[in-house]
């Protein structure tokens, strides 16, 4: 479908991935979903995502913002927001890190209520495509 | 017994207490006596001396007087007349004859008054050339009797008389029975000398009594006083005088030479003078002084029994022992009362250290004096009370902060499923679920409730493992209260009465801290009167505190819940998660003041928040 949207989303909660999906499916993106580093990696390589929205921390894996260095690596000007919970120290310095880095600076913070994440996507993609 | 047995400190102090008092007592005591007895020793010596002394003189001019008088007399023309009138009738009639009767009793009456004037006389006698006794006043048993006799040869009388023969000079006999007589005697004998010729001699029997009275005066000697002579003989020593106690010992006791007793007598008639203790002829042990007497060539010796003369002495000394002992008994008390005293209260504290240190900081010491150690007892009272109170904040920070690491992972970890179960109820709601089935839909309001729910627990746990220490600034508390007011419109059927501190100082406080426990006060105050009611916030400076009260006319905290109201995870509410006070409990302690309550069933609850005016933390 020409000039619809493309979102991916990361996160290891694989059902958090599925319900975000269904509901940003249902507002009329087309959302990927991704659950490790290595997949998340391979959709980029094969598709141009309009917005990337990684969860900071992916247990056993690397960490959102690595994967965001190599993801510009492999199409530099990706957009992508970081979501997280309000963790440890260690967390606030990844945050930095992350702006540093060109992220987007609209982090989402867990929980994360479905309105927010629509209305970021919504800002960052310039409007919903199929109304809901 | 406790007191040496297990204490050191008072052991010690009792110790040093009884050297330091006792052995100077005991110093002093022993100096005194023994400059009070070697005085006494000295005086008692020179006393000894005196008597001696004076008894050496007294006999001397007792012995010289009676020589100078037999001397006089013997030159006298009486006696010289007498003597050659009395010879030529002796040798020429005898005794028996009227002639010399006729002179015997003329001379008799004549020389009667030598007697009377002497009165140790006993009886003259006149020995002629020959050694007849040609004349006795007495006429006794060697009157008419010639001294080579054997009656009266080896006699004192006959030993002088051939001695005054050789001498010409006037002098004394041995002391020493006297067979004619059966007595003691003594006899002093001069030469008579008539125009160009010696006629013979003249005696005088001297009574014992001039000795004995003599010797027998024991003025200023005590009752067991003693003066005594004796002569040294055949290897014996031969008491002359008789004893205090015996009046027959003269010439009849008798001690070896060489033996153990009378050792100062020994002495004597050997020809030593001297001083001393030694022991007397019972064998008792006296103070003695002891010299020679030429004339008589005899000893004298002057004592006392030691246990009389030294009596005051010993006297003194047992008084000193018993004023010594009582003395020391006194001490002792006084020295195990003060170790006590000093060592108790430190044992208590040390006790009491000991307890506290163990643990138990409810301990108590009990001492009320009014003095340092009191108020020592009454510091360490406080400290432990301090301790008590630092360890109970220390305890609940402690617990505040294991909560809070808890309360952080568990609301870090609910917040992903809850997430998910949010975004599955929007997504119902996206595909209009209950739209047309009431039944689902109340059951997803129920559900998106309770999610709702959970959030705020989760809000609230996380607020609570994220206090963070305060950030002071300078703020005004009449202020923040004006700005929670305007936050908490909510509640349209409660009146809010404020009754402010006019000059409130502005303090130094985390402002968003302070706001947040004066809104979690005010509202809890709020919601607890669910029928309306009023609430009165007081804001006030007392002293070095500013005291901030909201006070609720709702329904009371009953009183057993009131001691735990502050602590986490507890509540009466139910929507409360039991962490609202705790966490204003924490915000208002990290400003180093404090939060309590009141509460009064029906009537309502007084939360009171003091905060320092200076900053102590």
């Amino acid at each position: 479908m020409a000039g619809e949207i493309n979102l991916l989303i990361v996160d290891d909660d694989v059902n958090q991935c599925k319900t975000l999906k269904n509901i940003l499916d249902k507002k009329g993106y087309l959302t990927y979903t991704a659950s490790g580093s290595e997949e998340t990696l391979r959709l980029v390589r094969e598709k141009a995502f309009d917005l990337v929205i990684i969860d900071l921390i992916l247990k056993g894996d690397k960490n959102g913002v690595e994967i965001f260095k190599e993801m510009k690596k492999i199409r530099p000007g990706i957009k992508a927001v970081l979501f997280t919970g309000y963790g440890p120290e260690e967390e606030t310095r990844l945050l930095h890190e992350a702006i540093e880095e060109g992220m987007l600076d609209d982090i989402l913070r867990k929980p994360i209520w479905p309105e927010e994440i629509i209305n970021t996507v919504e800002k960052y993609t310039g409007g919903e495509k199929n109304g809901y | 017994m406790k007191f040496l047995g297990r204490h050191k400190l008072s052991r010690q102090i009792f110790i040093y207490s009884v050297i330091i008092s006792v052995l100077p007592l005991l110093l002093t005591a022993a100096a005194s006596y023994n400059i009070f007895s070697r005085s006494s020793q000295a005086g008692i010596r020179d006393k000894l001396i005196a008597i001696s002394d004076g008894k050496d003189a007294l006999l001397d001019e007792l012995l010289s007087s009676i020589s100078a008088f037999i001397v006089e007399r013997a030159s006298g023309p009486t006696p010289v007349a007498a003597f050659e009138k009395l010879s030529t009738a002796f040798k020429v009639s005898g005794i028996e004859s009227q002639d010399y009767k006729l002179l015997d009793s003329f001379y008799k009456k004549a020389f009667q008054k030598y007697l009377d004037v002497n009165d140790y006389i006993y009886d003259m006698l006149f020995i002629s050339n020959e050694g007849d006794i040609i004349f006795s006043l007495k006429h006794e048993r060697d009157f008419g009797a010639n001294i080579n006799d054997p009656l009266l040869k080896g006699t004192i009388l006959t030993g002088l008389i051939n001695s005054v023969k050789i001498s010409l000079s006037p002098a004394f006999s041995d002391f020493d029975f006297y067979p004619l007589s059966d007595k003691p005697a003594l006899f002093v004998a001069t030469p008579v000398f008539g125009k160009d010729r010696l006629l013979g001699e003249m005696a005088f029997r001297i009574k014992p009594e001039a000795l004995n009275n003599f010797a027998q005066n024991y003025i200023g000697l005590g009752k067991t006083g003693e003066i005594l002579l004796a002569k040294g003989s055949g290897g014996e020593v031969i008491y002359t005088t008789p004893f205090r106690f015996k009046r027959d010992a003269a010439l009849a006791h008798k001690i070896k030479i060489g033996s153990s007793a009378a050792m100062g007598m020994q002495r004597a008639v050997m020809g030593m003078t001297g001083i001393g203790l030694v022991q007397d002829y019972r064998g008792e042990t006296v103070i003695a002084r002891w010299q020679y007497v030429p004339q008589l060539r005899w000893g004298m010796i002057v004592k006392e029994d030691k246990y009389e003369a030294f009596g005051p002495i010993y006297q003194l000394r047992n008084v000193y022992i018993m004023i010594s002992f009582l003395l020391i008994g006194l001490l002792l008390w006084a020295a195990f009362v003060i170790s006590r005293r000093i060592a108790d209260p430190i044992e208590t504290i040390h006790e009491g250290l000991r307890i506290i240190g163990g643990g138990n900081l409810d301990h108590k010491l009990e001492i009320s004096r009014d003095d340092e150690i009191g108020e020592l007892s009454r510091m360490f009272n406080l400290m432990a009370k301090d301790l008590k109170e630092s360890r109970e904040r220390l305890v609940w920070s402690e617990r505040l902060a294991a909560l809070g690491k808890l309360a952080g992972f568990v609301s870090h970890e609910l917040r992903n499923p809850l997430g998910v179960m949010k975004n599955i109820l929007y997504y119902f709601n996206m595909l209009e679920l209950g739209k047309d089935n009431a039944e689902v839909k109340e059951n997803l309001d129920m559900l998106s409730a309770e999610i709702e729910k959970s959030d705020r627990i989760i809000g609230d746990l996380l607020e609570f493992s994220r206090i963070k220490k305060p950030i002071f600034h300078p703020g005004n508390i009449n202020m923040i209260i004006n700005e929670i007011l305007n936050r908490l419109t909510n509640y349209p059927n409660i009146e809010v009465v404020k009754e402010f501190e006019r000059d409130m100082p502005d303090i130094d406080i985390d402002a968003l801290h302070i706001h947040q426990v004066f809104y979690n006060l005010a509202k809890n105050g709020m919601e607890a009167m669910g029928g309306g009611g009023t609430l009165t916030i007081r804001t006030a400076l007392e002293g070095d505190f500013i005291e901030v009260s909201f006070s609720d006319t709702g329904i009371g905290i009953p009183s057993e819940n009131l001691g735990k109201i502050f602590e986490p995870l507890f509540s009466t509410k139910v929507k409360g998660t039991g962490l609202g006070l705790a966490i204003c409990n924490m915000l208002v302690s990290g400003h180093g003041g404090s939060i309590e309550v009141k509460s009064e069933m029906g009537k309502g609850t007084t939360f009171t928040v003091r905060l320092p005016v200076k900053r102590t933390i």
